[in-house]
């Protein structure tokens, strides 16, 4: 545990100085006597690190040349390859996630993409690897050469918000909306990071300024002739600009721009389960329609099956309920959530009169999931009062979905975006 | 005389390795060789590390036998080592024009190839540690610039 623990520390100490190297050339400084001593036993520590990482290491050495425009690499070195047979080993390596396979896949020749897409992928594969820092040299290299494509400023913004580099996610922000040729893509991604920054740093005015960049986008893809190929990204905008809103303490004009977003994306579960939540936290009847709708329309987030389940429960709709519990668990990727789920299982099991046995081992799997949930430690004591007593008990549920509900469908629109 | 590469602090003006007890300077360091019982230097217990051609370099680079920073960035930039990223204040200097084989260096001093590339420079005969010590400081002026050499 101790050596891992260590070889863990010593290779997040070379990554840093890997990049410190690159960055700021360190190569050319003068070094001292102390500091050539220090690189001596910096060096002996290389050993410590298993071959996976002196590998990832090495590799990103040679990658992050690309920087400079001196990327090198000799072709006697590696086995032949031909051009197919690499890309074949490329998109696999993308389509599995294994990113080590794909930088080294990236790296040797042939080499026949624009090294923008290369250095995109390798953006893309330091993300993935847990290194936003990493990941925006790359990206921000791409960005460099190859200006006209927005897809890599826009990743920028998200190395930039997975490292919470707030200060330079604004300033990077301000500086895309100073740019009259921004692309609309871009803009609509510049917004959701406005509202980020605003919640992060908690100044609200940014919430006003995200949804002007909302405007400012959605005006100029109404100009375009993309905005059908777009529609995931103006959905996540129009999010965006309902949740500044909400935040704004402007929840009706906030339905307004659900209502127009479902208007125009009708067949979006997402937004009709976002809109649902907002008219649940208004206390209005309806929801429960938008609800339905989604789940109709296949959605795949958890929310509305929770929120069904929750109206069949206080309808007395017991098998109602099963149903919709079921569905949740399996579209449930947070224990919390699914815990909840079984919860709500075991009591319309409970109810239905299905066996203890039954409604325990329900209640087990919501307690394992969420040890610490007051709601499911009360429901387990109801339950266990109602066994000994016979009697009809009061369950308390909970009437609606948490305030955080919507923060799980905004993701859901960003990811699609 | 066999040929074999180190990468050193360089002495500029000179262009010749600097002397010093450390894993990229021009001397001797226990762990490179221990002495015997007797204070001396023995033949087959170890010595100064050295490699057999640039291609041997990336060859132990593929099996990442060094890290990144023990060759000039320089080296990098050549085509020659990509990824090398050391300080440009080392050089690759080679030893010798023949071939990596074992021979003699100096009347004290004997090239040994052991594995992957890899060899020492190692007493000749049973000396005195220093004596050791002092015979790889001589070999100073046998060191040239290898980093122009054929790729090979």
């Amino acid at each position: 545990m101790i050596a891992s623990t260590n070889s863990a520390v010593i290779y997040a100490v070379w990554l840093q100085k890997i990049v410190d190297a690159h960055v700021r050339k360190t190569w050319d400084e003068e070094r001292s006597d102390l500091e050539a001593e220090e690189d001596d036993r910096f060096n002996d520590l290389w050993r410590d690190l298993d071959e996976c990482r002196q590998d990832r290491l090495w590799g990103l050495s040679s990658d992050l040349n690309t920087l400079r425009d001196r990327e090198t690499w000799v072709d006697a070195d590696w086995p032949p390859m031909t051009p197919k047979a690499l890309a074949h080993e490329q998109a696999e390596a993308f389509h599995n996630k294994e990113w080590d396979r794909l930088l080294t896949s990236l790296r040797r020749p042939p080499r026949f993409l624009p090294r923008a897409r290369v250095d995109y992928m390798r953006g893309r594969a330091w993300m993935e690897m847990g290194h936003p820092e990493i990941g925006l040299l790359f990206l921000d290299n791409a960005a460099r050469l190859e200006p006209e494509n927005p897809t890599y400023p826009m990743l920028v913004l998200e190395c930039l918000k997975a490292m919470s580099a707030w200060e330079e996610l604004h300033q990077r922000a301000e500086a895309h909306l100073r740019n009259d040729g921004t692309q609309p893509r871009l803009l609509l991604r510049i917004a959701d990071a406005l509202h980020l920054y605003a919640t992060a740093t908690a100044t609200p005015e940014f919430y006003q300024r995200a949804i002007e960049v909302v405007d400012r986008g959605l005006e100029q893809l109404r100009a375009s002739d993309v905005r059908e190929a777009l529609a995931a990204v103006v959905a996540a905008a129009f999010a965006t600009k309902a949740l500044c809103l909400q935040r704004l303490a402007k929840a009706d004009d906030a339905l307004v721009v659900f209502d127009a977003a479902i208007q125009e994306y009708p067949e979006s579960s997402v937004l009709l389960t976002a809109r649902g939540l907002l008219k649940q936290q208004l206390g209005r009847n309806d929801a429960i329609e938008d609800f339905e709708q989604a789940v109709h329309l296949g959605t795949p987030v958890v929310w509305p099956y929770m929120e069904l389940a929750r109206n069949a429960l206080h309808d007395a709709q017991w098998q109602r309920a099963v149903s919709f519990c079921r569905l949740g668990i399996w579209r449930s990727g947070q224990p919390s959530i699914t815990a909840a789920l079984f919860d709500l299982l075991a009591i319309a099991q409970c109810e239905r009169g299905d066996s203890m046995a039954e409604v325990r081992s329900a209640f087990d799997m919501a307690r394992d999931l969420d040890p610490l949930s007051e709601e499911i430690r009360s429901h387990f004591d109801t339950f266990n009062e109602r066994s000994m007593a016979g009697a009809k008990r009061d369950w308390k549920i909970s009437s609606k979905a948490p305030p955080t509900a919507i923060n799980d469908v905004y993701d859901e629109l960003r990811v699609a975006a | 005389m066999p040929r074999a590469y180190r990468p050193m602090q360089a002495d500029r003006a000179k262009l010749r390795p600097v002397i010093g007890d450390s894993a990229t300077k021009l001397g001797v360091r226990a762990r490179d060789l221990k002495p015997d019982a007797d204070g001396n230097a023995r033949p087959d217990a170890g010595g100064v590390s050295v490699v057999s051609s640039i291609a041997g370099i990336r060859r132990r680079l593929a099996k990442r036998l060094f890290s990144p920073s023990m060759l000039p960035q320089r080296l990098s930039d050549l085509g020659k080592v990509p990824g090398a990223n050391g300080p440009n204040s080392l050089h690759l200097f080679r030893l010798g024009e023949g071939d990596f084989i074992s021979g003699t260096i100096t009347e004290q001093i004997a090239l040994k190839p052991d594995r992957d590339d890899h060899g020492t420079l190692q007493p000749a005969f049973v000396m005195p540690y220093e004596s050791y010590r002092q015979a790889i400081i001589d070999t100073r002026d046998l060191w040239c610039s290898g980093e122009g050499d054929d790729d090979s």
